[in-house]
């Protein structure tokens, strides 16, 4: 009783934090991955549909908020009829697209290169039609998530911040997110409760400058470094300048091997920002993401890479030994290139080719989807939950149309 | 007992409640034993969701679509396993049946391949058919510039120029291409000709030098003038684009399967255009059989440029048919020549140093 009097003093947000949990295990994940991309193997690609709904449908029901699971209540279908009908839009779509760029072209050659900015915008208007898909299927407490807002306001915002990157070298990044954050939350809606996004560009920035600057770093070495043996050819003191590029090379490599761990900092303290700056009316978000953890789930990424191709590469080398113990005496490249290696051995290197995809298909969501997941939502609190406990249901569900259009927008480019 | 937990569809009220189980499932608020009940569910109606660890969740048809009861008493579990004979029915969470994602999938994918393979060549020349000659115009024009950017830019000195008209000229009296040709030199080493749509035909200044004599310069312009009266720019076109859209429908985000659809694709297009080539090369031999000039010569250029050196093997990826078989078909073909010499020596002589300024 003494610690709710202590509380009732102090201001009542800052004690009525509810946790966030995530209760999956990884072994079952992994074995929804490997089933899913064997059987994508099998249907030709077709079973993604299903397999972006189990992921889904996994990660939400092992989320809970408050001791709540969210629910996803997509099914595979809905994005298969959302592909076909993305598809049956993106055939003129790409038809007039292919006929304007043939007419900048008779104007000029290589004039059709900027129509790729139109596509850029296209694929940001997807992924906001996308995202109020996947909102509209997120069930919290027998009320769905939705969004208002225009997919097309969205996409020129995200260009033109997008542009701006260019001339700043990406610095304008945190505002960017900052702003198209804004956007996306300002117009999501929990039930009748409205969404915002209160972190700005600037926390950002202040969080993750250094790393910038150290990520640029390499780069710049590297063409400091080039510069410098330019320079070099024409000094007169060869020895002396010879060491400097070397040692500016080695001290650039030595950054690319930091590089895994700056991206764990930076992406732990993205996360921390995003997260920490949502809200619900006066529902608010408390994340602290060490990046420690996330750094960790790089290296495995990494390490796990590196095995598997070099598994690869010795069924390679077991595949070009095979070929040259036969009737070829060529290796495995001048094989292929004079057209004589045998149907069973293209047969074989499109299955093992096929296979490698996979592998790394898989480990890619096992890392960056499913652990980052894991880890952000541990890290996260929710402040003043009690505001959202009586909410009106609002919002209707929308067609899967936008996650169709990212679909097939993504071989387009 | 761990109590069921409810929630109405309506609001995100967290209700604590007593089940009845009586004849339908009677969902009830403790705190108001004698109020109004909070929801009535018939078995037959509820359906089982995705639950989270350690609970069952349930929907029910016959209320809004979003209401859900959560079970975690196993006793209470247990008498709706008992009782609810539909949990997996219609709107339920229920295991999708894999099997036939898979039937159908494959199906999908024979139909995508089937069409590609054969129901795509035959649209590209249908489509072609009814394309009047004027749309191909703005086609070659587009690309135009890029070749001239990729290859060399166009010389021409006005006797070479003179000389490589009159000879598609005479060409062209015995080809009657509805567009007139429009040939043209770029300076480039490399050995080849090409044509595009609407008729522009390229001749790159590598195969001016390499050439040895009036007939096989004109054998390889006649395939050329082949592929424009054929339209094979305008059905590649046509062919390509409609694989790669089929094509791109499976396969959509595996990252990496670019590379298979790519091989998928140059496998189908090398096959089509071998059957090009044969129809150029069979142009080509009617064009100098009309002319009553030979068409040997174009076989030995053709040798003199790939070079004769080992034999060739087959492959699935070449996409012109094999030189040996193309020059044993021209020497086939061959007649001696009975009609006037398409250029004369002077102006063979201008036409191959049309670059040489």
């Amino acid at each position: 009783m003494s610690a709710l009097a202590v509380t009732d003093t102090k201001s009542p947000s800052a004690f009525a934090a509810a946790p966030v949990q995530f209760t999956g295990s990884d072994g079952a994940f992994r074995r929804l991955v490997v089933r899913g991309a064997l059987l994508e193997l099998v249907t030709f690609g077709f079973y993604r549909f299903w397999l972006t709904t189990d992921i889904r449908r996994h990660l939400w029901t092992h989320t809970e908020i408050d001791g709540d699971a969210l629910e996803y209540t997509g099914r595979g279908k809905e994005l298969l009829f959302g592909f076909l009908i993305a598809m049956a839009v993106l055939g003129p779509v790409f038809l007039i697209y292919f006929l304007i760029g043939l007419e900048a072209e008779r104007i000029k050659a290589f004039a059709s290169l900027p129509l790729y900015l139109f596509l850029l915008a296209f694929g940001q208007f997807a992924a906001y039609r996308a995202r109020r898909y996947r909102l509209t299927r997120t069930v919290w407490r027998g009320l769905r998530f939705w969004m208002t807002g225009s997919g097309w306001s969205y996409a020129w915002r995200s260009v033109l911040w997008g542009l701006l990157l260019v001339p700043t070298l990406g610095l304008a990044y945190p505002w960017r997110m900052a702003a198209l954050e804004r956007y996306k939350l300002g117009h999501t809606l929990y039930g009748n409760l409205p969404g915002r996004f209160e972190a700005t560009g600037w926390e950002l920035f202040k969080r993750v400058w250094w790393v910038w600057l150290l990520g640029l770093l390499p780069f710049l070495l590297i063409a400091g470094s080039f510069i410098g043996f330019a320079v070099m050819d024409i000094g007169t003191n060869p020895r002396a300048t010879a060491t400097r590029p070397i040692a500016t090379m080695l001290f650039a490599f030595l950054l690319f091997f930091a590089l895994p761990f700056l991206h764990g900092i930076r992406r732990a303290r993205e996360w921390a920002w995003w997260a920490s700056g949502i809200r619900f009316g006066r529902v608010a978000i408390m994340c602290e993401l060490r990046p420690g953890s996330l750094i960790a789930v790089y290296w495995k990424l990494i390490g796990w890479s590196l095995l598997v191709l070099l598994v690869f590469a010795a069924i390679f080398v077991g595949m070009t030994a095979a070929l040259a113990a036969g009737t070829l005496r060529a290796g495995l490249p001048a094989v292929i290139l004079s057209g004589q290696l045998p149907i069973w051995g293209i047969a074989a290197s499109a299955v093992a080719y096929l296979l490698l995809i996979i592998t790394f298909w898989v480990l890619m969501r096992i890392y960056t989807l499913q652990r980052v997941w894991r880890r952000v939502v541990a890290a996260c609190v929710v402040v003043d939950l009690a505001a959202a406990s009586d909410v009106a249901a609002a919002g209707e569900i929308v067609s899967a149309f936008g996650e169709g259009l990212a679909d097939g927008l993504d071989f387009g480019l | 007992m761990e109590p069921a937990v409810f929630f109405d569809g309506r609001s995100s009220r967290r209700h604590i409640v007593a089940l009845a189980f009586t004849d339908r499932l009677e969902i009830a608020d403790p705190a108001a034993p004698d109020g109004p009940l909070l929801a009535v569910w018939p078995y037959d109606a509820i359906r089982r969701v995705d639950s989270p660890k350690g609970a069952l969740r349930l929907a029910c048809a016959m209320a809004p679509p979003l209401a859900r009861l959560e079970l975690r008493d196993p006793a209470q579990r247990a008498n709706v396993l008992r009782l609810c004979r539909s949990l997996d029915g219609p709107g339920s969470a229920g295991s999708i049946s894999v099997g036939r994602i898979v039937a159908a999938s494959i199906a999908a994918a024979a139909a995508i391949i089937g069409i590609v393979w054969l129901g795509m060549p035959v649209l590209a020349n249908r489509l072609a058919a009814v394309m009047p000659y004027a749309w191909e115009a703005p086609l070659g024009d587009a690309v135009d510039s890029q070749v001239r950017e990729l290859f060399g830019s166009p010389c021409a000195t006005p006797a070479g120029a003179a000389a490589l008209h009159k000879m598609v000229g005479r060409l062209q009296t015995a080809a009657h291409l509805p567009i007139p040709p429009h040939p043209m030199v770029l300076r480039s080493p490399i050995a080849n000709a090409f044509a595009l749509p609407g008729g522009r035909i390229y001749v790159l200044s590598g195969l001016l030098k390499i050439s040895e004599t009036p007939d096989e310069l004109a054998g390889v312009l006649s395939h050329e003038l082949g592929h424009v009266a054929h339209r094979d720019g305008l059905r590649r076109l046509i062919r390509d684009g409609g694989t790669s859209f089929l094509v791109g429908l499976m396969f959509g985000d595996v990252t990496g399967s670019g590379a298979v659809l790519m091989a998928v694709r140059s496998v189908l297009s090398a096959s089509y255009s071998r059957d090009d080539e044969t129809g150029g090369d069979r142009f080509a031999v009617s064009i100098m059989h009309g002319l009553g000039r030979p068409t040997a010569p174009l076989g030995m250029l053709l040798e003199r440029v790939t070079g004769t050196g080992g034999p060739e093997a087959p492959s699935i990826l070449r996409s012109h048919p094999l030189t040996a078989e193309r020059k044993a078909m021209l020497e086939a073909e061959n007649v001696p020549a009975t009609g006037p010499a398409l250029v004369e020596d002077g102006e063979w002589q201008d036409l191959k140093r049309t670059c040489d300024h």
